[in-house]
C-alpha cells in the first residue's frame, strides 16, 4: 500500500511538487500567521499597558453628572469638569479616602470663574509734547480673540493726563481700618484736611467715597481730578452695570517732573516714576477657580513641584478672616497659573488731544467724560500685547488683582442628539445682569463676556449686591502647567484636570480662517471652550468664596479622582483591584463612578455657529475622551485571532479538498481497475487518504521548518511548539479535506470509468448558449459545476479574508472609533493583518489557478480538437480566462459578501462605507482571478494538440 | 464546390520520445496527393497514419522533411499561422471529441465561433446537419446522441468551414461495423460533394476500399501504395497519379 502511495506521488511528480508547495505554503502562512496573530496581540497589549493608566484610574461624580450623551457614547467632553459644580460631600470624600486600596482621593471643587485685572503696560513718552505744560493723550483699545477672526472696539477710552503742575495722591490706606478723611491728603508735609473731609461728605463735584488726585493749580489752588467712571457709593446706591460703554473709561493722571521724570499712580501707596511716561491700560480676564485639597492633589499631579514664585498652599490652610462693622473680610489664598492660557489680544491706540486744553481738574464725573470725549485728537499710533505676556508680568509683579464679588458658574453646552457631528446651539444671557456690581473698585469686565454663549452661565448667590461678604484673593504663589506630571498623550483622560482645550479645524473653510492654529479659550465664561482652573485655593476656603448661602455649601466637591494602590498596568489584577474599588464606593457613596484607566482620547466633530464678534461658524476637531478605549483593543485584538485561525484553516482545507477531489476525478480509470481487481472500497478511499496525507506531512513539516527562517525576516516570533503543533493540524486538515474525495473513491462504477465517458448534462440546456465565448465558458462552467463551486469558494475564502480583515480592522478600529491610543495600535497591526489578508487571498488564487489547470488537462482534448479546427491558441486561452473570470467574478462576489456578512455577525453592526470597501475588494478579487487564469490558461495551450488527439498510432 | 487541395509530403519523419528512446512514427515518408483525390492511410496499430494525418494538418511539426499543401509548406508556420491554416483542414477524430455542453448545432458551429465566417454561420450548421441525416436533432446533447451519431455531428463540424482538405482519423473506430461503414460512405459522399481532398487514416479495409486510393504504412515507412483499379506500387514513393 504504501508502496504503491509513494509509487503514485512519484509518477505524478510536477502534481505531487504542486501539492507539496501549496500545503507548505499554508503551513508556514499559518505558522507565521498565528505566530503574528499573537505577536500583534501582544503589540496591541504593550500599547494598551503602556499607555492604560492617567492620572488617575477612576472619577467619582455626583449622581446624576452624566450627560446623556456620555451615557449613550461612553464619551465625555474635554474639561468637561470645568462645568460640574458641586454635588459631592466631604464627608463622602473622607469616605472615598478610606476605602481600601484607595491610595489617592483628590476631591476638586470648581468655584466658578472670576474676574482678574491686569494691565497692559502702554509707553506714551513718544507721544508727549516735551515742551507743553499740560496735555492730554487718548488710548483707544481693540481687543481680538478667536485668532483674530473676533475683534471688538472698546467703547470706553483711557485718558493720561500729563501735567508739570504737581499732583497730590491720597492715601487710601488709612482708611480701610481706621478711616481718617483728614489725612488722606498730605502736600508737602502739611495735611489738606478741609479738602479730605469735604470729599467724605461728597462736598466736591467727585462722587462720594471717592479719593481722586488732586492738582496744585498755579497759584496754589488744589482741585480734585474726578474719576469719570461712577463710582458706587458705600450708601447702598442703585447696583453699576459694569458693561455699561459710559463704565469703561478712565483718567490716569501724570505729573511731569522739571529733571523730566514721570510719577503716576491713584495712592501714594501705589504710584510709579520713572523717566518713561506708562500708562496702564486695564485688562480684565476671566479665570476658573477650583478648590483643592493641597497634599492629595499634589500626590496626584505634583503641583507643589511645579510651583515657580510664592509658595504651594498649605493643607487646611484657611482664609485669614475679619469680622468688622458687620461685614465679613477674608484673604483667600491662592495660586495662579503662570500663564491664562486666553487667547486674547490688545491693540491700543495713542491720540494726543490737538488745541488748547481747558481745564480738567473741578469737573464732575459726567462733565469730565463728555468733555474728554469731544476733545479733537491727531493721529495715533499704536502698541500691541499678548495676554499671555500681560498676566505672566502681573503676576511676577504683583499687580494681578483677582474681584471677589463675581463668581460665575458656566454649565456644559447642550448637544442636540442629530448624528456623529454635535452642533451645540448658543445660549441666551444677560450680561448686564451676571455682571453687575455694587462695591468701590469693581472694574469693568472682559468686552468679550458678551460674545456668543453656548454654556448657560449663572451667578453664585454668595456674591449677590448687597450681601455684607468681602472676600480678598492674595495670590501666594504661582504654579507652571508645563511642570504638573505628565501622562501619556494616547491616555489622557478629561481631568487632567489641568490641560488647555485646544479644538482644531475639521474643514478647510475653518482651517483657513483660523490661520491653521487650535481655536482657544477667551474671558466669555459662556464660550463653548471651558478653560482648565488657572487658580486653585483650598477646600476650606469655599465658603469664604460662595458664601453661606451658595447652593452647594453643603456639597461644594464636583469630583473626586482616586488613584488605586497596586496597578501595575492592565493585567487581570490591576483591573480587578480597580473595579473593585469602583464597586466598594459606588455601593458606599451611591455617586456616579466611572473607571478611567484605559481611556483614550477620541477626536469629535463640533460645528459651533457663528460668534458676536465677527467670528464665522467654524467646524472643528475637539478630543473628546472615550472610556475603557485599552481594554476594548485587546478584546478586539483576542476576536481577530480567532477568527484569523478560522480563516487559515479554512483555505488550508479548501486547497487540499480541490486537489484531492482533482486527483480523484482524474484517476478514475486507474481506481477503476483497481476496483475491478478485488481492491475494496475502504482500501481505496485508504490508498487516496494516504497519498494525502502523506503530502500533507512532507509539506508541514518542511512548511513548519520554513516558517522558522521566514520568522526571522519579517520580524515574527515563531515558536517550536506552535511550529510543530502545525504538522498534525495540516495532516488532520488535509484528511479532513480528502475525506470526501476518498469516500467518492471507494464507490468508483468500474464498468463506467473503463468506458472513459465523461458525464454530460442531465438535461438540454439553452440552445445557442455557446455560439458566444461567454456562451461557451458559461457553459464550461456549468458542465462540472461542483469543480467551478469549489474554484469559485476557493477564490471566495481569499476574498472573504481580505473583506473580514478589512472590516476587522475597520470594526477594531470603529471599536475605539477615533481614539488616539486606537490609532496608534491600529498603526501597529495592520502590517500584519494586511500580509495575513494577502497570504490567504494568494492561496485562493493559487487554488482557482490550479481548479482551472485540472479543468483544462482534462479538456486537453477538446481544447486541441478546437486548435485543430482552426481556434488560435490566444482564441483558446481567452476561452479559459473568460471561464476563471466568470468562476472568480462569483468567488469574489460570494466572498466579499461573507465578509460582510461576518462581520454583522461578529460585530452586530455594518460600518458605514464598509459595503463599498467590500465591493472594491471583490472588484480586486476578480482582476486577481482574471490574471490567475491566465496563468493556467497558458498552460492549457502550452502542450501539441496532438497528443490528446492521437488514439491510434 | 472547389477542387480540393493537393497535398506534397516530402520525406517527411517524426520520432517521439519515450521511456525507452526514440522511436520513429513517421519515417522518410514522401507522398503525393491530387487535388480532390481520397486517399485511405492504412497500417496497424503504432504505423504512423494519424502522426501523418497531424503533419498534414500542421497539428504536429516534422522533425525533418516538408508537407506542401497546395503550393504552401506549412511545416515551417508559427503557431498562428498554422491556426490559420487549419482553418482550411477539416478533421474528424476517432473519440469525436464534441463539446459535451452544447448542442449538436452548436457544435457543429464551435470552428466559426471566436471569429466571423463570410456565409450564414447558422445556417450552414443546419445545412450540414441535415446533410449528415440529423435535421431535426440540432438541440440534442452529445449525451442524447448515439455513437454515430456523434460522429456525424462531427463530420458536419468538420465541414463548416468549408475546408479544401478533410482528414479523417479513424472516423469508424468507436463504431459498430455497419454504423461505420454508413459513416465512411457519408464522408466520401460529402468530401466529393463538398469538393474535399479526403485523407482517411483506418486499419479497416473496409473503410479503405471506400477511397480512390490507398497507402499503407508500416513502423513510420511507406510500404506501398494502391491506386483503385491498378494494384499496388513500390514502396520508394507514393505516387498516386491515376483517376479519382
Amino acid at each position: 500500500m504504501l508502496g504503491m502511495i509513494t509509487g503514485q506521488l512519484r509518477r505524478q511528480a510536477v502534481r505531487t511538487l504542486t501539492l507539496l508547495l501549496g500545503v507548505l505554503v499554508a503551513t508556514a502562512g499559518f505558522t507565521l500567521l498565528t505566530g503574528s496573530v499573537e505577536t500583534s496581540r501582544l503589540e496591541v497589549k504593550a500599547s494598551a499597558d503602556a499607555n492604560f493608566r492617567a492620572a488617575y484610574d477612576i472619577l467619582v461624580r455626583p449622581t446624576g453628572a452624566r450627560s446623556g450623551r456620555e451615557a449613550s457614547t461612553g464619551q465625555v467632553r474635554p474639561n468637561f469638569l470645568s462645568g460640574q459644580f458641586g454635588g459631592i460631600t466631604s464627608a463622602q470624600w473622607r469616605q472615598i479616602a478610606g476605602i481600601r486600596g484607595v491610595e489617592i482621593a483628590a476631591p476638586v471643587a470648581m468655584l466658578g470663574y472670576v474676574q482678574a485685572r491686569t494691565y497692559a503696560r502702554v509707553d506714551v513718552t513718544g507721544q508727549l509734547d516735551p515742551t507743553a505744560d499740560r496735555q492730554l493723550l487718548r488710548l483707544r483699545s481693540t481687543w481680538r480673540t478667536d485668532r483674530g477672526l473676533s475683534e471688538a472696539r472698546d467703547p470706553g477710552a483711557t485718558y493720561v493726563y500729563v501735567t508739570s503742575n504737581p499732583v497730590v495722591l491720597p492715601d487710601a490706606g488709612s482708611t480701610r481700618d481706621a478711616p481718617d478723611w483728614s489725612r488722606v491728603y498730605t502736600y508737602r508735609g502739611r495735611p489738606l484736611s478741609d479738602i479730605g473731609l469735604a470729599l467724605s461728605r461728597g462736598k466736591t463735584v467727585c462722587d462720594l467715597g471717592e479719593m481722586p488726585p488732586l492738582e496744585v493749580l498755579p497759584g496754589g489752588k488744589f482741585e480734585p481730578l474726578c474719576a469719570i467712571r461712577k463710582v458706587a457709593g458705600l450708601d447702598g446706591e442703585a447696583a453699576t452695570d459694569q458693561l455699561d460703554p459710559a463704565q469703561r473709561s478712565r483718567l490716569v493722571v501724570m505729573q511731569r517732573h522739571p529733571d523730566g521724570t514721570f510719577t503716576s499712580g491713584t495712592d501714594v501707596h501705589n504710584r510709579t516714576s520713572g523717566r518713561h511716561a506708562v500708562a496702564d491700560v486695564s485688562w480684565p480676564m476671566t479665570l476658573l477657580l477650583a478648590a483643592v485639597d493641597p497634599a492629595q492633589e499634589a500626590r496626584l499631579v505634583g503641583v507643589d513641584r511645579a510651583v515657580v514664585a510664592g509658595r504651594y498652599l498649605r493643607d487646611g490652610e484657611k482664609p485669614v478672616v475679619k469680622e468688622e462693622a458687620g461685614s465679613r473680610f477674608a484673604d483667600i489664598p491662592l495660586v495662579s497659573t503662570t500663564r491664562p492660557y486666553l487667547d486674547e489680544q490688545l491693540t491700543t491706540t495713542v491720540s494726543r488731544a490737538t488745541g488748547p486744553l481747558p481745564k480738567l481738574s473741578g469737573r464732575g464725573a459726567d462733565d469730565l467724560r463728555r468733555l474728554l470725549a469731544a476733545l479733537p485728537v491727531g493721529a495715533g499710533a499704536t502698541t500691541r500685547a499678548d495676554a499671555d505676556a500681560v498676566f505672566r508680568r502681573s503676576v511676577a509683579d504683583g499687580t494681578m488683582k483677582v474681584n471677589p464679588f463675581v463668581v460665575l458658574q458656566a454649565g456644559s453646552p447642550r448637544y442636540p442628539a442629530d448624528g456623529s457631528v454635535l452642533r451645540p446651539p448658543p445660549v441666551a444671557q444677560d450680561t448686564s445682569e451676571l455682571w453687575l456690581q455694587e462695591t468701590i473698585g469693581g472694574d469693568p469686565p472682559a468686552w468679550f463676556v458678551q460674545d456668543t454663549a453656548f454654556r448657560p452661565v449663572t451667578r453664585l448667590p454668595g456674591t449677590e449686591p448687597g450681601a455684607q461678604h468681602f472676600p480678598d484673593f492674595k495670590v501666594v504663589g504661582t504654579y507652571d502647567l508645563d511642570r504638573l506630571t505628565s501622562f501619556s498623550k494616547l491616555s489622557e483622560v478629561p481631568l487632567e484636570t489641568y490641560r488647555p482645550p485646544a479644538a482644531r479645524a475639521a474643514d478647510d473653510a475653518s482651517r483657513a480662517a483660523l490661520g491653521d492654529r487650535a481655536l482657544a479659550p477667551n474671558s466669555n465664561p459662556g464660550g463653548y471652550l471651558a478653560t482648565p482652573p488657572q487658580l486653585l485655593t483650598t477646600l476650606e476656603s469655599v465658603e469664604a468664596v460662595t458664601g453661606p448661602d451658595s447652593p452647594h455649601a453643603e456639597d461644594p466637591i464636583s469630583a473626586v479622582r482616586v488613584r488605586v494602590a497596586g496597578v501595575s498596568g492592565m493585567d487581570a489584577a490591576s483591573r480587578e483591584r480597580i473595579r473593585k474599588v469602583a464597586e466598594t464606593i459606588t455601593n458606599r457613596t451611591g455617586l456616579e463612578v466611572d473607571i478611567t484607566a484605559g481611556s483614550s482620547p477620541a477626536p469629535q466633530r463640533v460645528e459651533l455657529a457663528r460668534g458676536t464678534f465677527g467670528r464665522p461658524a467654524l467646524a472643528l476637531t475637539e478630543n473628546w475622551t472615550a472610556k475603557g478605549t485599552a481594554v476594548a483593543l485587546v478584546e478586539a485584538a483576542d476576536r481577530k485571532s480567532v477568527l484569523l485561525f478560522g480563516l487559515v484553516l479554512g483555505v488550508c482545507a479548501m486547497f487540499l479538498g480541490n486537489a484531492v477531489a482533482a486527483s480523484v476525478r482524474t484517476r478514475q480509470r486507474e481506481l477503476a481497475v483497481l476496483a475491478c481487481t478485488g481492491w475494496t472500497g475502504a482500501r481505496l478511499a485508504g490508498l487516496v487518504l494516504g497519498e494525502v496525507a502523506l503530502v500533507g506531512a512532507v509539506a508541514g513539516a518542511a512548511g513548519a521548518g520554513l516558517s522558522f527562517p521566514l520568522g526571522w525576516v519579517f520580524g515574527l516570533e515563531v515558536s517550536a511548539g506552535r511550529a510543530l503543533l502545525a504538522v498534525p493540524l495540516v495532516v488532520a486538515t488535509a484528511l479532513l479535506a480528502g475525506a470526501a474525495p476518498a469516500i467518492r473513491a471507494g464507490r468508483p462504477y468500474p464498468a463506467r470509468a473503463l468506458r472513459g465517458a465523461v458525464a454530460g448534462p442531465r438535461r438540454a440546456r439553452r440552445a445557442g448558449r455557446g455560439r458566444t465565448l461567454l456562451g461557451l465558458a458559461v457553459t464550461g462552467v456549468l458542465r462540472t459545476p461542483a469543480r467551478s463551486a469549489l474554484g469559485a469558494l476557493a477564490l471566495a475564502v481569499g476574498v472573504a479574508a481580505v473583506s473580514l480583515l478589512t472590516a476587522i480592522m475597520w470594526t477594531f478600529h470603529g471599536t475605539v472609533q477615533g481614539t488616539l491610543l486606537g490609532d496608534a495600535v491600529s498603526l501597529e497591526v495592520r502590517g500584519v493583518d494586511v500580509a495575513a489578508a494577502v497570504l490567504t487571498a494568494a492561496l485562493g488564487l493559487f487554488a482557482l489557478a490550479d481548479v482551472l489547470y485540472l479543468d483544462g488537462c482534462e479538456r486537453d482534448g477538446e481544447f486541441a480538437m478546437l486548435r485543430a479546427c482552426g481556434w488560435a491558441d490566444t482564441e483558446v486561452m481567452r476561452l479559459v480566462v473568460v471561464q476563471g473570470t466568470v468562476i472568480g467574478a462569483s468567488g469574489a462576489l460570494l466572498g466579499a459578501g461573507t465578509g460582510l456578512a461576518l462581520t454583522v455577525a461578529f460585530t452586530g453592526s455594518l460600518p458605514a462605507g464598509l459595503p463599498g470597501a467590500g465591493a472594491l475588494v471583490a472588484a480586486a478579487g476578480a482582476l486577481a482571478a482574471v490574471a490567475s487564469s491566465a496563468v493556467a490558461a497558458g498552460l492549457a495551450v502550452r502542450r501539441s494538440p496532438a497528443g490528446p488527439l492521437a488514439e491510434d498510432g | 464546390m472547389g477542387d480540393g487541395a493537393s497535398v506534397r509530403v516530402e520525406d517527411v519523419r517524426k520520432s517521439f520520445g519515450t521511456g525507452d528512446g526514440l522511436i520513429a512514427a513517421v519515417d522518410g515518408i514522401s507522398l503525393d496527393v491530387p487535388a480532390g483525390r481520397s486517399v485511405a492511410l492504412v497500417g496497424a496499430s503504432g504505423s504512423g497514419k494519424s502522426t501523418l494525418l497531424h503533419l498534414i494538418g500542421a497539428i504536429e511539426r516534422p522533425d525533418a522533411g516538408r508537407v506542401v499543401v497546395d503550393g504552401q509548406d506549412v511545416t515551417g508556420l508559427g503557431r498562428r499561422a498554422a491556426a490559420h491554416y487549419r482553418r482550411t483542414v477539416g478533421f474528424v477524430f476517432q473519440r469525436f471529441h464534441l463539446l459535451p455542453g452544447l448542442s449538436a448545432l452548436d457544435n457543429v458551429l464551435a470552428p466559426v465561433l471566436p471569429r466571423k465566417a463570410g456565409f450564414d454561420r447558422d445556417t450552414r450548421a443546419r445545412e450540414l446537419l441535415a446533410a449528415v441525416g440529423l435535421a431535426g436533432r440540432e438541440t440534442a446533447l452529445p449525451s442524447q446522441l448515439s455513437g454515430g451519431q456523434q460522429q456525424r455531428v462531427a463530420v458536419a463540424r468538420a465541414l463548416i468551414g468549408r475546408p479544401r482538405l478533410l482528414l479523417a482519423d479513424e472516423p469508424t473506430g468507436s463504431l459498430d461495423s455497419a454504423t461505420g461503414e454508413q459513416l465512411m460512405d457519408l464522408v466520401s459522399a460529402l468530401a466529393a460533394e463538398h469538393g474535399c481532398t479526403l485523407m482517411v487514416a483506418t486499419h479497416d479495409m473496409g473503410v479503405a476500399e471506400r477511397c480512390a486510393d490507398v497507402v499503407r504504412l508500416r513502423d513510420g515507412k511507406l510500404t506501398g501504395t494502391a491506386i483503385r483499379g491498378r494494384g499496388w506500387a513500390g514502396p520508394a514513393r507514393g505516387g498516386l497519379t491515376g483517376p479519382a
